[in-house]
C-alpha cells in the first residue's frame, strides 16, 4: 500500500454514525442542568442590579426630601462664615462637640451693622443635643421634638428661626417660627432631618448655615 | 421532524437558544451527530471515548459560547472537539511514556488486508496500534486534512517534529496493513 492509497483510505474513514439515544438524552439532560444556573444567575444579577438601583434612587430621594439624615463626616465643621468674627463671648457660649467628645468652637458670624453687635448664646439648652448633618441640623436623641424656646433662649433676642421640616420625597416644605418662651414645639420627629436657618432679627442678623456632619451643638 | 443544519443557530446566538428548552433541544439534535461522528472516527471508533469527548465538547461550548461569535456552529463545535481530541492524544502519549513504555511492544501490529470490503476496519485497528503521538499527527493531518502547521500548533510541536511523526506513522500503517513501502 503506497502513501497515496493510505492517505485516501484515511480520508475515507469518516462515515455517518449516530450516537446512542441513551447517551444523547443523558448528555442533553446534563447540559440543561449545566445551563440552568447560568440562566438563573444572570437573572439574579439583573434582579440585584435593579434592587441596588432602586435602593440608591430611594435613598437619594429620601435624603433629598429630608426624610433621611445626610452623610456625616467626623471632624468636619460646621458653620459657614458669612461675616467678620463675632465677639469673644459668643465663642465661649456656643460649642461644637464631635461624636468622639472633642469640642470645637463654632464660628458664628454676625452680619455687621452699624451700631449693633449681636450676642450669640448657646444654641441649645443644657442637655439638649442637636446634630449638624450635611446641610442639616437634626435632633439625635429624645426628646424628639425640639423646643423652640430652649433654642430661642440660646440666642439673643429677637430671634427668628426658620425650619425646613421633613417632607414627602420629592418635595420640601418650610415652616417658620418666631422664637419665644411659649414652649412651642417644632415638628421635628426622631432622627428626622430638620434644616435650621438661624436669623437674628432687626439688623443683627446672623446666618448660621450648618454644613458638616458629626458635630453637635450643645451647651 | 429533526432539525436540519440550516436551522442551527450561530454560536453567538446560543445564549438565546439556551433560554428556550425546545430551541436548545433542536440545536443539540442538529449538532450532536456531527460532533459525535467527528470524534468517533478519530478516536479509534471507541464509543465510550467518543461519548466522553463529545460531552467535554458540549460542556466547553456552553461555557465559552458568550465569548465566541461564528456563523457556523458546527465548525465551531468541531474546533472545540478537535482540541479535546488533541488533549486526549497528549494524555495517551504521557501514559505511553510512562508505564506503558515498560511493556515492550512485541513488534508492529500486523493486520491482514482482506480486500475492498473491510480495509476501513483494518485501518482503524492499525491506527489504534500507533503510538499516540503518531496517531494524533496522522489523524489531524490526513483524516482532518489540516496543514502541518496547524497540526503542529494543536500538538504543541514543531512542524519538523510533526513531519517526522507523520513519516513514522505512515510507515507503521503500511507495515500493519501488510503493504509495500
Amino acid at each position: 500500500m503506497n502513501d497515496e492509497r493510505l492517505i485516501q483510505a484515511l480520508r475515507g474513514l469518516d462515515r455517518p454514525v449516530e450516537p446512542e439515544p441513551a447517551f444523547a438524552d443523558a448528555l442533553f439532560g446534563h447540559l440543561q442542568q449545566a445551563s440552568r444556573p447560568r440562566r438563573s444567575s444572570r437573572a439574579g444579577l439583573l434582579l440585584v442590579a435593579a434592587l441596588l438601583a432602586a435602593a440608591v434612587m430611594g435613598t437619594a430621594l429620601a435624603v433629598g426630601s429630608g426624610l433621611l439624615d445626610g452623610p456625616r463626616r467626623d471632624g468636619g465643621l460646621t458653620t459657614k462664615v458669612a461675616t467678620p468674627p463675632p465677639s469673644s463671648d459668643s465663642s465661649s457660649a456656643l460649642r461644637l462637640v464631635r461624636r468622639d467628645g472633642g469640642i470645637v468652637t463654632p464660628i458664628i458670624v454676625p452680619i455687621p451693622e452699624a451700631g449693633k453687635r449681636p450676642s450669640v448664646g448657646p444654641l441649645a439648652s443644657t442637655g439638649e443635643t442637636l446634630w449638624a448633618g450635611f446641610s442639616y441640623v437634626y435632633q439625635e436623641e429624645a426628646p424628639h421634638l425640639l423646643q423652640i424656646d430652649s433654642l430661642s433662649n440660646a440666642m439673643s433676642r429677637p430671634t427668628r428661626w426658620s425650619c425646613t421640616c421633613p417632607a414627602p420625597p420629592g418635595s420640601r416644605t418650610s415652616a417658620t417660627a418666631t422664637a419665644s418662651s411659649s414652649g412651642r414645639r417644632l415638628p421635628a420627629g426622631p432622627r428626622r432631618v430638620v434644616t435650621w436657618r438661624l436669623d437674628l432679627a432687626e439688623g443683627s442678623a446672623t446666618v448660621v448655615t450648618l454644613h458638616e456632619a458629626s458635630s453637635r451643638f450643645t451647651k | 421532524m429533526a432539525p436540519t443544519l440550516t436551522d442551527v443557530p450561530a454560536s453567538g446566538a446560543l445564549g438565546r437558544v439556551l433560554a428556550d428548552d425546545s430551541a436548545f433541544r433542536a440545536w443539540y439534535d442538529a449538532t450532536l451527530p456531527r460532533v459525535y461522528r467527528y470524534l468517533f472516527h478519530r478516536c479509534g471508533r471507541n464509543r465510550e471515548l467518543a461519548e466522553e469527548l463529545t460531552q467535554q465538547t458540549f460542556v466547553e461550548a456552553l461555557r465559552t459560547h458568550a465569548r465566541t461569535s461564528t456563523d457556523d456552529p458546527v465548525s465551531w463545535l468541531i474546533g472545540i472537539a478537535r482540541h479535546r481530541l488533541a488533549d486526549h492524544f497528549r494524555v495517551l502519549e504521557r501514559r505511553e511514556r510512562g508505564h506503558l513504555r515498560l511493556l515492550a511492544r512485541s513488534g508492529p501490529a500486523t493486520v491482514a488486508w482482506l480486500g475492498e470490503g473491510e480495509p476501513d476496519d483494518l485501518l482503524v485497528e492499525a491506527l489504534r496500534a500507533l503510538p499516540a503521538a503518531q496517531r494524533a499527527a496522522v489523524v489531524l493531518r490526513y483524516v482532518d486534512d489540516l496543514p502541518v502547521r496547524e497540526v503542529a500548533r494543536l500538538l504543541d510541536r514543531s512542524e519538523g517534529a510533526v513531519e517526522s511523526l507523520l513519516s513514522r506513522g505512515r510507515e507503521a500503517l503500511r507495515r500493519a496493513l501488510g503493504g509495500e513501502r
